[in-house]
């Protein structure tokens, strides 16, 4: 009888048996030429020709990871809101004396960082009030002499998109475009608590002009304004430092350092310090995104998994016939457990995309008109949704895995063949 | 005469069936050699099929041993799985098909190499399913899924091929044709083949009889 070359048997199939060593030892390889087929069990198969089996799994993974990315993503209009309010930090550091007794010259402080600074001059600060998604926020309102007001602009990349600057002809100050839209302010409109008794922000301002670009601030000039005498003892003195280009952050820690050595009736506020309040203040809304996300994991989680279940039940005899003929456990795990990944994870693309999709229309139709900002591109809101795969995978492996190391093949075969 | 693929030494099984105990084999043996059609015989649950698993390597015997090729199958089971799909040709009562996977890439399904793929094409038109092999199970007959399932099981050449009441579901004609396709399909390997009809067995050079989980040889047609 011809012995067959390809077939490695037991111990008691010598031929098969050299056949099998040599390859192991590295000997001579036998002449078969290698074809790149593709494996019939490739999961992408399965999915292509059942896809109405694990379409509801993945659409479980997709309304779920879309709810999440749309609860979790607005929240980051409070940071991004605040931040676009603190960005002119970024331009200019501002020195106050603590308390609004005017008492202190700020200009004391300054000079201690004179090697790093450009310019330094006095301004009136106070704040204009614009709507939050909970509460308020506040922009800066400096006033300054109008002919530092062309400067500031062109440091903080603004642009005057409508009216004019102040000046000794046109009082009054000039307003971001957001902030105004968010207030239903428009040029020739006041603010001010002198116009509206709600209004935080002292005096009445004139706006005479609206302005565009990414940080928000209002300019107006200082003395000008028809209530200047009215206002000026009650704005609070402070004095804008210019650092020299490249050389802010020299010029900060110079700052900080004058403080700490003998100037503490001064307080130095840089961008940095704001971007730590502002962080401190929303530094528990991590928990609250990580307890939602976690708990809609789960449920999501044991859905899919019971899912996976259910038509794991439906495709018992696959898999028995496959223990039967030879395919381990082992593999059969994981095309089970890749059909489940590529199913939740196609699930979870698609959610975000959706939920992107979403957010982008909200933020134009909602947010923006109200003056607030959300970053549509936001990675925690992902990241987060990420455990709703991740977890249904893991919780899936653990079920199917189990599910098929006690799958009896046997029983399969003689329930239906008898 | 050739060297034995095949050999189960003084097996039994016992299953556990609630509280009691059932005996269903008892102190078989057997040798089935290379080229070798052996026919087995019994009413229904005289342990026909489940000799037929433990020769398989899918269930343990509880006493005496079964060895394939010379090595005694892994106990668990499970691992004897790569021996399994390498030495074994597995047809069953039921074809267990895969339904979403046409009648070739059920056979691929089981393919080990490039030797198993190319020899796809001529076991499907030496089985008379050529035209059949990009279909799905549901378009087939009863007889052509057996067909299908005989594809598969000799796709790597094995060994051994054992096949359990391969025409239970197919009236006699078509059961003799599958036997006639089965039994020349695998002429050398070792072939066993269980039945409760004796025509389906006339092939056979050896019947051996079960019951009540014993064997006893009877002479087949074609036995000498």
């Amino acid at each position: 009888m011809r012995e067959r070359r390809d077939r490695a048997g037991g111990e008691g199939a010598p031929a098969d048996m050299a056949w099998s060593v040599s390859l192991r030892l590295g000997g001579p390889r036998p002449m078969v030429r290698r074809v790149k087929r593709a494996d019939p069990l490739r999961p992408t198969l399965y999915l292509s020709r059942r896809l109405r089996r694990v379409a509801p799994s993945g659409a479980v993974v997709a309304l779920v990871t879309a709810l999440l990315v749309l609860v979790i993503t607005p929240t980051n209009t409070f940071l991004e809101t605040t931040r676009r309010d603190i960005a002119p930090l970024e331009a200019f550091t501002v020195v106050s004396p603590i308390g609004a007794t005017g008492a202190a010259d700020p200009l004391a402080a300054v000079s201690a960082a004179d090697a790093h600074v450009e310019r330094a001059f006095p301004a009136r600060a106070m704040w204009v009030r614009h709507p939050m998604l909970v509460g308020d926020a506040f922009c800066a309102l400096l006033l300054v002499d109008s002919a530092e007001i062309p400067d500031l602009l062109a440091r903080l990349h603004l642009e005057l998109s409508s009216g004019h600057l102040p000046d000794a002809e046109h009082p009054g100050v000039v307003l971001h475009e957001d902030v105004a839209r968010a207030r239903g302010l428009k040029i020739g409109d006041r603010f001010g608590s002198l116009v509206n008794r709600d209004d935080t922000t002292p005096g009445a301002h004139p706006i005479v002009g609206l302005l565009s670009g990414a940080p928000r601030i209002a300019l107006g000039d200082e003395g000008a304004d028809a209530m200047s005498e009215f206002l000026m003892p009650r704005a609070t003195h402070f004095v804008l430092v210019i650092a020299k280009p490249g050389e802010k952050e020299a010029s900060d820690a110079a700052l900080h350092a004058a403080r700490s050595e003998g100037h503490e009736a001064f307080e130095v506020i840089d961008d940095a310090e704001m971007r730590a309040r502002a962080d401190k203040a929303l530094a528990n809304l991590p928990v609250l995104i990580g307890f939602v996300s976690s708990a809609s994991a789960a449920v999501v989680a044991l859905v899919v998994a019971l899912l996976a279940v259910i038509a794991f039940q439906g495709r018992h005899e696959e898999f028995a016939i496959l223990l039967a003929i030879g395919h381990t456990p082992r593999r059969l795990v994981t095309k089970l457990t890749t059909e489940c990944a590529i199913v939740t994870g196609l699930g979870w693309l698609i959610g975000v995309l959706v939920a992107l999709a979403v957010l982008a229309a909200f933020e134009r139709s909602m947010m923006a008109p109200r003056g607030l900002v959300m970053r549509v591109w936001d990675a925690r809101p992902l990241a987060a949704s990420l455990l709703v795969p991740v977890a249904s995978v893991l919780i899936t492996l653990v079920a199917l895995g189990r599910a098929l190391r006690t799958l009896d093949p046997i029983e399969v075969v003689q329930r239906r063949g008898g | 005469m050739s060297e034995p693929r095949l050999v189960a030494r003084d097996v039994e099984l016992d299953l556990e069936d609630g509280a009691r105990t059932r005996h269903v084999l008892r102190g078989v043996g057997l040798s089935v050699a290379a080229g070798e059609f052996v026919g087995l015989m019994g009413p229904s649950g005289s342990g026909k099929s489940s000799l037929l698993f433990v020769l398989s390597g899918l269930r343990a015997p509880t006493k005496g041993s079964v060895e394939a090729l010379g090595a005694a199958w892994p106990n668990p089971p499970a691992r004897g799985a790569a021996m399994r799909r390498r030495s074994l040709g597995l047809v069953l009562q039921d074809p267990f098909l895969i339904p979403y996977l046409t009648v070739r890439e059920n056979a691929e399904a089981q393919a080990l190499d490039d030797a198993a793929h190319a020899r796809i094409a001529p076991l499907a038109e030496s089985l008379g399913i050529a035209a059949l092999l990009d279909a799905f199970p549901e378009k087939l007959s009863t007889g052509e899924r057996q067909r299908a399932s005989i594809l598969r099981a000799l796709v790597n050449d094995p060994a051994i091929v054992l096949a359990d009441e391969p025409t239970a579901h197919l009236d006699a004609a078509s059961g003799l044709a599958v036997i006639d396709l089965l039994a020349r399909s695998a002429e050398r390997a070792a072939l066993l083949v269980t039945s409760h009809d004796p025509r389906m067995l006339e092939r056979a050079g050896r019947v051996l009889r079960i019951a009540d989980g014993m064997l006893a040889h009877a002479p087949g047609p074609g036995a000498g």
